[in-house]
């Protein structure tokens, strides 16, 4: 196995919580509690959960456009958790985004060109001119647009072009980690899929690692190698893509995958009826409140006395990667084990 | 763009009508109170004597008829006589008092432009630091003092202790280009101080959106500079309403001039135009409101033009 590009360990980021007006203190918001994980070049992780869970945070965490509270992240074995300012820019080029908002992203009063290009100057040093134009042609290329997109404003393009164009931003620069924060997540469905097979293209092209985020798990197992599942700042389970889809270790993984549509009617019943067994209408518990047990218990179809009194530690999952839950060492002590067959003896049981 | 600008300027067409129709009819409307002719003759007008010059000039034709004369000559240039002089053109009196007051609001805007988007930008770099809370405090004192009585208290120290400005009249450029700038100083910052505040305020909300927006995040997470970061990419989006704010402020600072003339002892339009009213000099009023409005309506191009340069989708789309 080849080294890893980035390397997130015991990541924690929070926010302290102050007014303004009346200078009290206010609770620290707890967005990232503890996570670690490892990209390697030429693979895709990715991070799913629902809104609110901090996965945005973990990608900003990673840009630097957010301080660190805890934790260490590194880049090709380098410590880049707090890059000083001299080092900023030789960071930026090596690390890449591509945001959710395909209309918000891009600057309204800037043309494809320079929107693409001023990457290529800040980094390579190369102005405006002819050979600048030629990497622009080249980069609209590898993301499938023809070069009469160069003088295109993003207003006169479509969701799916300016998400093409997000990415020949990105790669512009020649990074080797890419974070795509909900990159189609505003788009539709079969647009997607082209924005994803544009996403492969360009990791077979250039070996660029992703994290990718998303809260539709089946779109990040299709695209990712890894996943980790993300629940108030916690990962509840990670491991391989494949692994965790077919066999969820943890509750809150499961009522993910319940929470998909399926295309046919029988597993469609089947779904409907284990979604029914989640307490759907109980809210998460607050990132700036968290409890001392599991942040799942109160929606857990599940839950034991231990889960409202002790966070669980890792353990290790059939899958062969890690989940956060008190089923496998304690109560039925599932020891890693799916926790689907569980779910839905203990839902027919009631 | 060039299209964007025809289009632009053949929608002044009608405006300028509607100009020149107002500006006839509130005349018009003065003369049905007292009449020209009595104004002409003087104290003691005999009936032959208004007979006379009504008929000379032409005040007893039907209105269309007079409107469409007046027109007509008026785009020539030929805006008739002051009623109070007959040997004085109309033309020519607003030829020699427009320089003031056109040079006295160009000066403000360029003053009030400038500082207002400097203090706009500084607080909008950190929205809620000390810098922004000083200079917010600061706009929302100048919105409450009218500008004018604030540029008489600088009057104090920069004309009259240090004799750096002059403290009333208007000197022509012709005569002393120093002079001319000593002599609008004062009146354009008392008008200045207004625009000041308005672009502060304008600029600090639109730029402190622009530069939490998601392409200035994408920017910087691409290592762009922070002054590019603002230059390049916050601030011509945060410009698009502030420039709409410079308009309006615009046309209000040609309407403020007559305060600031007054105080200043200017002979600019704003007096012209008060003095007309009072004499009811009926062809310097209809002149004077119709060269005022055309002024407007070129600043107003202005805007569009600048408007259609920061923003591709109105210059490309109309």
């Amino acid at each position: 196995m080849t080294a890893p590009f980035l390397e997130v360990e015991n990541l924690h980021v929070h926010f302290a919580g102050r007014s303004r007006l009346f200078r009290s203190a206010m609770p620290t918001v707890k967005a990232v509690n503890g996570i670690s994980f490892a990209i390697e070049p030429h693979r895709t992780f990715g991070l799913v959960g629902e809104s609110g869970s901090g996965k945005s945070t973990v990608a900003r965490a990673v840009l630097q456009l957010t301080d660190v509270t805890a934790g260490t992240i590194r880049l090709d074995g380098a410590d880049v958790t707090r890059v000083p300012r001299e080092a900023e820019l030789a960071f930026r080029k090596r690390v890449q985004a591509v945001l959710q908002d395909p209309y918000s992203s891009l600057n309204q009063v800037h043309q494809v060109r320079t929107i693409v290009g001023d990457g290529i100057t800040r980094h390579f040093g190369i102005k405006p001119g002819p050979e600048r134009e030629q990497r622009i042609l080249a980069l609209l290329d590898e993301v499938g647009l023809a070069g009469e997109f160069l003088d295109r404003y993003p207003y006169e393009m479509s969701g799916g072009q300016r998400q093409r164009v997000s990415i020949a931003r990105a790669l512009a620069v020649e990074p080797g980690l890419i974070i795509a924060d909900e990159a189609t997540s505003a788009l539709d469905v079969s647009i997607q899929s082209q924005v994803i097979n544009v996403l492969r293209r360009v990791q077979a092209d250039t070996g660029v690692a992703f994290l990718f985020i998303g809260h539709d798990l089946d779109v990040v197992r299709h695209v990712s190698d890894d996943v980790g599942v993300m629940y108030l700042g916690y990962l509840v389970e990670q491991g391989g893509a494949d692994g965790v889809y077919d066999l969820p270790a943890h509750p809150y993984t499961e009522m993910l995958i319940a929470s998909v549509p399926v295309p046919d009617p029988a597993a469609q019943a089947e779904r409907r009826a284990l979604r029914q067994t989640f307490k759907k209408d109980t809210e998460p518990p607050s990132p700036s409140d968290l409890p001392v047990g599991c942040p799942f218990a109160n929606r857990c179809p599940v839950a034991m006395d231990i889960c409202t009194e002790l966070m669980p530690e890792a353990t290790a999952a059939r899958h062969g990667g890690h989940v956060r839950c008190h089923l496998h060492t304690s109560g039925p002590v599932l020891a890693g084990e799916s926790v689907v067959p569980y779910i839905r003896s203990a839902s027919t049981a009631r | 763009m060039a299209r964007y600008i025809g289009i632009r300027l053949l929608a002044m067409i009608p405006l300028l009508f509607a100009i020149a129709v107002i500006s006839f009819a509130i005349a018009v409307a003065m003369e049905a109170r007292g009449s020209i002719a009595g104004s002409v003759c003087g104290e003691g007008a005999t009936i032959e004597c208004i007979a006379q010059v009504e008929r000379q000039l032409g005040l007893d034709d039907p209105m269309p008829i007079r409107f469409v004369r007046w027109l007509a000559s008026a785009a020539t240039g030929d805006l008739g006589t002051s009623l109070t002089n007959q040997s004085v053109s109309v033309s020519s009196l607003i030829a020699d008092r427009i320089g003031a007051t056109l040079s006295i609001v160009a000066y403000s805007l360029v003053i009030g432009v400038a500082v207002g988007m400097a203090m706009g930008i500084v607080s909008a770099v950190r929205p809620g630091g000390v810098a922004d809370r000083a200079l917010s405090v600061a706009s929302a004192a100048l919105i409450a003092a009218p500008g004018f009585v604030l540029a008489m208290l600088l009057s104090w120290w920069l004309a009259v202790e240090w004799g750096w400005l002059s403290p009333a009249g208007y000197t022509r450029p012709s005569e002393s280009i120093t002079g001319w700038i000593r002599s609008i100083t004062l009146p354009a910052i008392g008008l200045a101080l207004p625009t000041v505040a308005l672009v502060q305020r304008q600029l600090r909300s639109s730029m402190t959106n622009a530069l939490q927006s998601r392409y200035v995040l994408a920017a910087r997470a691409r290592g762009i500079r922070r002054t590019s970061l603002i230059g390049e990419h916050a601030l011509p989006n945060a410009m698009i309403p502030t420039v709409t704010a410079i308009g309006f402020r615009a046309a209000a600072a040609l309407g403020l001039t007559f305060t600031v003339e007054v105080v200043f002892n200017i002979n600019g339009m704003g007096t012209l135009l008060t003095n007309a009213i009072q004499t009811r000099n009926v062809t310097v009023l209809q002149g004077s409101m119709l060269v005022v409005g055309i002024v407007v309506l070129v600043v107003n191009l202005l805007v569009d033009i600048s408007y259609g340069l920061l923003n591709p989708k109105v210059r490309l789309e109309r």
